[in-house]
């Protein structure tokens, strides 16, 4: 009963089940389907797909027994029939089924050269490697390779499947004997399947155009040059080329995307100034107009609202992250909008402040200001910030929160959030504490050295930040460095100021 | 004052500093540089002082066993001053006027002033006329070379025709031309 199909397990959707390059086309539900003109009886209610490649035959009842799926490259010949009385309207497909056992269906494979995955394809198999166009050895399931075959008849070196001369001698190989090809039955299956739902003539137009494209020949064609690309070194860099304009294209379109963005940003800026405007105006007009008509009631209701206004519009756009840099809004610095100004940055320094009490610094005891200003970007979403207002929100919330961290310049002039302990004065008191006091020993005593990756264990910072606390503390004289003969860094106390001459 | 001090063969005692390893590291920080640089120039001075060494070149950082080993080399502690400190260490003896370059017109060559020129001069007068040979013709030879050993041993060519320089400028001496090398008459203090 419709052997000849592979079974699928159709309780994974569709879309999962499609391979690399293959394409979903067209679903029916409410389909049977007939097998050699009889009903098949477990497949009498289900929903068909048809893809670039395959036919997809998915049971309502038992999707993960009864699925089936049909390579369109097997299908030899389609035809129609209209429904008529109680018949369903039904398309045949005439099988050719000495094609169905060879194993057309590729399984994704590793390449033993490069260990390039490549992925599962259908149509006719990858014989080489997509990334290095290596040969792809014979399938594993079968028992190792006859070793006779590629022995070398000179040296006896066990070549690699596929290799034409021998990777030790050189001496040409002998081909591998062909496989024997499987005598071809000509005998013909035939199914069908019945649309008892309707949209058969739709997914027909649809099956006969997959049938037509012939999509399993294409991407053996476009497969083509790549195999000419060639082994080796050369291939792959090739291939990685390839691949890296293929991302670069793509990043370029998606940043025109993000420029077209920023471009109606810009229009939205300018439609909330224009508005802004207007509304002062229109609020200049009715303070005029309203005054010397009547004074009791009017004036209060009529100019409340626009001041309202005003600023909800630049709340919004502080909302949204566009800052009017050279807008009219700002420029007209009234005690409103510099008051939403004001708010808004302590809005973000509140903030940030619970970022940074939430663990941002993830138990680090410094964290570069880069990071941070990525991470709160990340938790905002779409509402980017600046990196000056982010500085400044920072800043307000480390000197108005009292969030019990500092804020440092390093030597490279990266800014780093540190905890107390890490300041430069009490850093520097404590790598001295751990120092003996000059002259007090010998002379390996004397020396205790500070190397970046024991200050970074000690003081629980990363190791290129503890390099640079240990050039500040240099900075300060209070360390001098020993350059070792393989050029590592270290520092040790500097003893040269309290060290007076004692040679000759 | 735990750190040792280290003795040479030749009795010159060398600094406690000498034996830590970022003594022979150029610094990068101006202030620890000038501190270190000052020592530096210091031990190089007295060093050629008490071994009678009148040159010094960039080389002589690379050499483990030559004239300079003994100061620019701590095999105790496996470091050696590196060629570009030592010529930024003579650089800064040739600004200080305790060296010049010999010859002149490159960077890496110095004839060491341990003694100042007028130093020297005096010091050639004081043997002329301790050996009775005032007012005589002496060649450079009989100068660098003499049968009884004095300061004067081994006194390099340049170094001596400065030191004469220095007393013909007060009028004690004649520097007098001839085929061969040359010769000077010192004359009995004019004072």
């Amino acid at each position: 009963m419709l052997a000849w199909l592979q079974s699928v397990d159709g309780s994974i959707p569709p879309h999962a089940l499609l391979v690399a390059e293959e394409r979903l086309l067209a679903t029916q539900n409410g389909v049977g389907l007939y097998d050699n003109g009889q009903k098949s009886p477990n497949h009498q209610q289900g929903t068909v797909h048809v893809t670039s490649h395959r036919l997809l035959y998915i049971d309502d009842a038992r999707p993960e027994l009864c699925s089936l799926a049909l390579q369109l490259s097997t299908v030899a010949q389609s035809e129609y029939y209209n429904g008529f009385l109680t018949s369903s309207s039904k398309v045949e497909l005439v099988l050719n089924s000495a094609s169905t056992d060879d194993d057309d269906d590729d399984e994704g494979w590793t390449c033993a050269i490069c260990a390039h995955e490549n992925p599962r394809s259908l149509g006719q198999r990858r014989t080489h490697c997509a990334l290095c166009g290596a040969v792809r050895p014979a399938k594993s399931t079968s028992a190792p390779a006859p070793a006779n075959e590629l022995q070398c008849t000179v040296c006896t070196f066990i070549n690699v499947q596929g290799a034409t001369s021998c990777e030790i001698c050189g001496t040409p190989l002998p081909l591998p004997k062909p496989k024997s090809i499987p005598t071809q039955t000509n005998e013909r299956q035939t199914m069908k399947i019945s649309f008892r739902k309707g949209g058969d003539k739709a997914f027909y137009a649809v099956l006969k155009k997959a049938l037509q494209a012939k999509a399993w020949k294409v991407t053996q064609t476009a497969d083509l040059p790549r195999a000419e690309q060639g082994a080796g070194i050369s291939g792959i860099l090739n291939a990685v080329e390839s691949n890296t304009s293929a991302s670069t294209d793509s990043v370029a379109s998606a940043l025109k995307d993000l420029e077209a963005l920023t471009a109606q940003a810009k229009s939205m800026v300018a439609l909330a100034s224009t508005l802004s405007a207007k509304l002062q105006q229109q609020s200049a007009q009715s303070s005029l107009s309203s005054s010397p008509s009547s004074r009791s009631s009017t004036p209060l209701s009529s100019s409340t609202p626009t001041p309202d206004a005003t600023s909800f519009i630049q709340r919004s756009l502080y909302n949204m992250g566009l800052t009017l840099s050279e807008g009219p809004v700002v420029q007209s610095s009234d005690s409103n909008s510099s008051g939403d100004e004001r708010r808004y940055l302590d809005e973000l320094a509140a903030e940030v402040g619970g970022l940074l009490s939430d663990g941002l610094m993830g138990g680090r005891g410094m964290v570069g200001l880069d990071e941070i200003w990525c991470a709160w970007n990340r938790a905002r979403g779409v509402a980017l910030l600046a990196p000056e207002t982010f500085i400044a929100a920072l800043q307000k919330a480390i000197t108005g929160r009292g969030l019990g961290l500092g804020m440092r310049t390093l030597k490279s002039g990266l800014i780093v959030l540190h905890e107390p302990r890490l300041s430069h004065a009490s850093f520097c008191a404590r790598l001295l504490s751990s120092t003996p006091p000059p002259f007090s020993g010998t002379v390996e005593d004397t020396q205790v050295w500070h190397t970046p990756l024991d200050v970074a264990a000690r003081e629980d910072v990363a190791v290129a930040l503890a390099a640079q606390l240990l050039q500040a503390a240099e900075d300060d004289g209070l360390l001098w460095r020993d350059v070792e003969p393989f050029g590592g860094v270290r520092w040790t106390r500097n003893v040269l100021k309290d060290w007076t001459w004692d040679g000759d | 004052m735990a750190l040792r001090r280290r003795t040479l063969p030749s009795g010159f005692t060398l600094p406690s500093i000498h034996s830590l390893h970022p003594f022979f590291t150029h610094q990068t920080v101006p202030t620890t540089l000038a501190v270190q640089t000052e020592h530096w120039t210091r031990l190089i001075l007295s060093y050629a002082r008490h071994a009678r060494l009148f040159t010094l070149g960039v080389e002589d950082a690379d050499l483990k066993t030559g004239p300079w080993a003994d100061i620019l080399y701590n095999p105790e502690i496996a470091r050696s001053v590196k060629p570009a400190h030592l010529e930024s260490l003579i650089a800064t003896l040739v600004a200080q006027g305790k060296a010049y370059y010999d010859p002149p017109k490159q960077t890496r060559t110095v004839l060491l002033l341990w003694r100042t020129l007028d130093e020297w001069a005096e010091v050639l007068f004081t043997w002329a006329s301790d050996t009775g040979q005032l007012n005589t013709i002496l060649t450079f030879y009989e100068i660098q070379e003499p049968e009884l050993k004095s300061e004067l041993s081994g006194i390099p060519t340049p170094l001596l025709r400065r030191a004469i320089q220095a007393l013909i400028k007060s009028s004690r001496a004649q520097l007098i031309d001839g085929t061969e090398g040359g010769g000077v008459r010192i004359f009995a203090s004019t004072r």
